[in-house]
């Protein structure tokens, strides 16, 4: 049956490179037609670049066939994607929120009158047809503020289903649903199969991707490793090809006493933060790397803003050195040794006009002041130190920090929390945006401050970065703690598949055998 | 080119960092055209009584201009200036001339009465997270409304000579008292911006709101602070404007927000904030009196000059803001 099948998309040797980097290498796609196709890999792996050729957001450098429903194409541009008739599904917060769902679902696109007036009823006809075809219990007329994540969801995929698509592509449409919104989301993505329609589906959750897939594409490191049906393979076998086995040892990872328990967290809660937070209970001891693992949507962000008072937890206790502490807010986490380094520097990381030295010494500046006046050869002194230390390549102290690269930018920040003493150091997605070199350098800091007897928790959702760097890893999924992983007794597929894998009705992953001490709950 | 490298780094032990002199230099050379230009119009312009004349007539600019780079610093915005100076006239002409209070009461209620207002705005715009412009913008009519309904259309003059001691006298016969409080208020104010940890604080958080809390700053109080003095510096400004004419109207302030934000921008301080200029801002506050004066001079009407002064406003801030955007491209 498979093989009488027709591609509906077929591109031969693809290639993609962006200055540094071969985002994609002589790749080989096809779609069958009226399936759901699934697209998998790691960050960076391809995917993203794959989507935009196909949505003709990119134009690829090489390319020795493109077939789109068995004509020879040639994109340029987006427009002439959505005229052959390739949408892409939006992520839902693209929605004007206060308009109705019809309005939202023909904007730019309304039907007119002759006198070029917007004909509402026809527009309100059309809509609800659209989301009778559909079968879900939503009014057209509804403002979009009222409809759940899922619901808004399912506008999106109304909405690049009004434009008649033949390919609907749809990336991470399930980031920020819960399990019940999924399976409603999934019952719409059937129904559309079933009518006709052809859909690429990208995700990181696995088990998503058996439930909702026929046939998957695998890419790693901009090559395809495998096409096959999702019913000759495994859940294993998947997270395998996916991952590869090439381990980088540019980890300067160093062997580090580990002592007392510094930051305790018990029975943690947050129903406020954007993933909430369930029943959280781990510890950090002095010179250990804690790891935390999770894929979007999993709270591994929203567990380092609730310890650093960002989003003040809802229930459970956070201990410093055994004594209970309330961080109700950053100033005092600041206080009783916390340090963030935040996942994006420009939003709430550096000060983009001030000088190093002053983005520097912004947490700690009271230890620079006499009665508020700051002592500037102090702070000049204190600068200078920590830009040798920490080998930060600058024109100086006073340069404005905009200017800097990414890297060292980062090793700024970072030092921010060491001139403040920081002993507890929260570093959520520390090497995002800079390059090898510097993130090789990130992590010889990290274990130069683990020496120094700091707690570190090392937030990531870079798996190799995290089975390199951590002592013991905690492996989130859905705001709850999933699994733990102790150094040398964990691989990247283990931690993958209980990222992935995990019951979203909350069963607890199978290889809890795998840690001596069982501190998740 | 030696010369003015080692002025920027002596610059840069004072303040911790260099100054924008792409905005300085030419800004200063505009002001330089200006002085030179005048002075070939008018042979009047140059002389020391005109020198004293200009400096007495920006004081007031000045003293508000002060606290305007602050608030614009912050990120924020203070349009209802004006009037609080309406506002706290009034309360001092009325307390002196009606009420028959006693010279030092009447100028602390004045002062007091304006520091007030700022709390007001402070309030609005910190504990309800109303936006700047919108609470000033209301606050404009309103405060200029109360100073209406109290001054029940009166105007009072005739002030002790406590009150106008402070325009009418001269240090040495030549510097009027008012030019060198305002002068100390400017050396206050680049001292609590550059040397400060508080005027740090004001910078981080109109450079990046977010970074500042996550710092531990304690954003909310901050900004307030900023708008408390902004309204306690119009109160003073209102005691030497109020000495100076010797008469207290409830029009009085009317228009001075437009002509201290506009120095202050002229100086090098943005209106997107995390940016500021002290000793740029009394640049810009001497470049627009100078053109008063000299416009005034050449028999420019005073309607011709609120023209010009709004069309030089939107130039500078459209130059600047050509020139950031393409800075970022």
């Amino acid at each position: 049956m498979d093989e009488r099948r027709v591609n509906l998309l077929e591109m031969e040797g693809l290639t993609k490179t962006f200055p540094g980097v071969t985002a994609l290498d002589h790749v080989d796609f096809a779609i069958p037609e009226h399936s759901v196709h699934v697209l998998v890999g790691e960050n960076g792996a391809g995917k993203s670049t794959l989507v935009n050729i196909v949505s003709g957001a990119y134009t690829p450098d090489h390319c020795d066939a493109y077939r789109f429903g068995g004509h020879d194409v040639h994109l340029h541009n987006p427009r002439q994607a959505l005229e052959l008739g390739i949408t892409a599904v939006q992520q839902h917060f693209s929605l004007v929120p206060d308009m109705p769902v019809a309005d939202n679902i023909f904007l730019n696109c309304e039907p007119r009158k002759r006198s070029g007036l917007i004909d509402y009823q026809k527009m309100y006809r059309d809509a609800s047809q659209i989301i009778e075809q559909l079968d879900v219990p939503i009014n057209a007329r509804w403002p979009v503020r009222q409809l759940s994540a899922s619901d808004r969801q399912v506008v999106e995929i109304c909405k690049a289903i009004s434009r008649r698509p033949r390919l609907l592509l749809m990336d991470e449409p399930t980031s920020g649903l819960n399990s019940a919104e999924i399976e409603r989301l999934f019952v719409v993505v059937r129904r559309l199969v079933k009518s006709g329609l052809t859909i690429l589906y990208i995700s990181h959750r696995l088990e998503e991707v058996f439930e909702i897939g026929e046939g998957v594409t695998v890419l790693r490191n901009g090559r395809k490793v495998a096409e096959m049906e999702l019913k000759d393979t495994s859940h294993k076998e998947l997270t395998h090809l996916i991952t590869g086995f090439e381990i980088d040892d540019w980890f300067p990872k160093s062997e580090v006493a580990i002592g007392e328990p510094l930051l305790t967290v018990e029975n943690l809660s947050n129903s406020n933060t954007s993933v909430p937070l369930h029943d959280i209970t781990f510890s950090v001891r002095c010179g250990e790397i804690l790891g935390v693992y999770g894929i979007l949507g999993s709270g591994k962000d929203d567990l380092a803003h609730t310890l650093f008072g960002m989003i003040p937890a809802t229930a459970g206790t956070i201990s410093i050195d055994r004594n209970p502490v309330v961080m109700r807010d950053p100033a005092r986490a600041n206080a009783e040794g916390l340090g963030y380094l935040t996942e994006d520097r420009s939003r709430n990381g550096y000060v983009p006009l001030m000088s190093v030295a002053k983005n520097q010494t912004l947490v700690a500046l009271k230890n620079f002041c006499r009665f508020d006046v700051i002592d500037y050869q102090k702070e000049n002194r204190v600068s200078d130190e920590y830009i040798q230390r920490m080998r930060i390549s600058t024109p100086s102290r006073s340069t404005v920090i905009k200017s800097l690269s990414g890297g060292n930018q980062q090793k700024v920040l970072f030092s921010r929390w060491l001139i403040a003493d920081a002993r507890v150091l929260l570093l959520n997605e520390p090497t995002r945006g800079i390059d090898v070199g510097a993130k090789v350098e990130m992590f010889r800091l990290m274990c130069q401050e683990a020496e120094q007897g700091k707690a570190i928790c090392f937030f990531s959702s870079e798996l190799d970065e995290i089975v390199g760097m951590a002592d013991r890893v905690l492996v989130m999924c859905h705001g709850r703690i999933e699994g733990e992983f102790h150094r040398g007794r964990m691989t990247k597929q283990d931690l993958l598949v209980c990222a992935t894998a995990a019951k979203r009705d909350r069963q607890p992953a199978a290889h809890e055998s795998n840690s001596t001490q069982g501190a998740q709950k | 080119m030696t010369q003015s490298k080692s002025l920027s780094q002596k610059w840069q032990t004072l303040t911790g960092e260099r100054p924008d002199l792409a905005i300085l230099i030419p800004t200063a050379l505009f002001g330089l055209a200006l002085v030179i230009v005048l002075s070939i119009l008018s042979d009047r312009f140059l002389s020391w009584r005109n020198i004293v004349n200009i400096m007495t007539q920006t004081s007031i600019y000045l003293i508000l201009a002060v606290g305007m780079t602050l608030v614009l610093d912050s990120g924020g915005i203070d349009i209802s200036i004006g009037s609080i100076i309406g506002l706290a006239t009034t309360l001092l002409g009325t307390a002196l001339a009606r009420d028959g209070w006693v010279w030092w009461a009447a100028i602390l209620l004045c002062i007091g009465g304006a520091t007030m207002c700022g709390a007001f705005n402070a309030f609005f715009i910190v504990k309800l997270k109303v936006p700047p412009i919108i609470v000033t913008l209301g606050t404009l009519t309103m405060f200029r409304g109360f100073a209406y309904v109290y001054q029940e259309g009166q105007t009072y003059f005739g002030f002790p000579a406590q009150v106008l001691w402070v325009a009418r006298t001269r240090i040495f016969g030549q510097i009027p008292v008012l030019v060198l409080l305002s002068l100390g208020i400017l050396a206050a104010g680049h001292f609590f911006l550059t040397r400060t940890r508080t005027g740090r604080h004001v910078t981080a958080i109109g450079g990046n709101e977010q970074a500042a809390r996550l710092s531990g700053i304690n954003v909310g109080r901050t900004r307030a602070m900023v708008y408390v003095v902004m309204g306690f510096l119009a109160g003073i400004a209102t005691v030497v404007n109020t000495a100076r004419l010797d008469a207290s109207q409830a029009v009085s302030g009317t228009g001075y927000e437009l002509h201290v934000i506009a120095s202050v921008v002229v100086g090098g301080t943005s209106l997107m904030g995390g940016k500021s200029f002290m000793l740029g801002t009394f640049l810009g506050v001497l470049i627009l009196g100078i053109l008063e004066n000299g416009l005034l001079m050449a028999g420019v009407s005073y309607y011709w000059q609120r023209v010009l002064l709004g069309f030089i406003f939107i130039m500078v801030v459209g130059i600047r803001t050509f020139r950031e955007s393409s800075e970022q491209k």
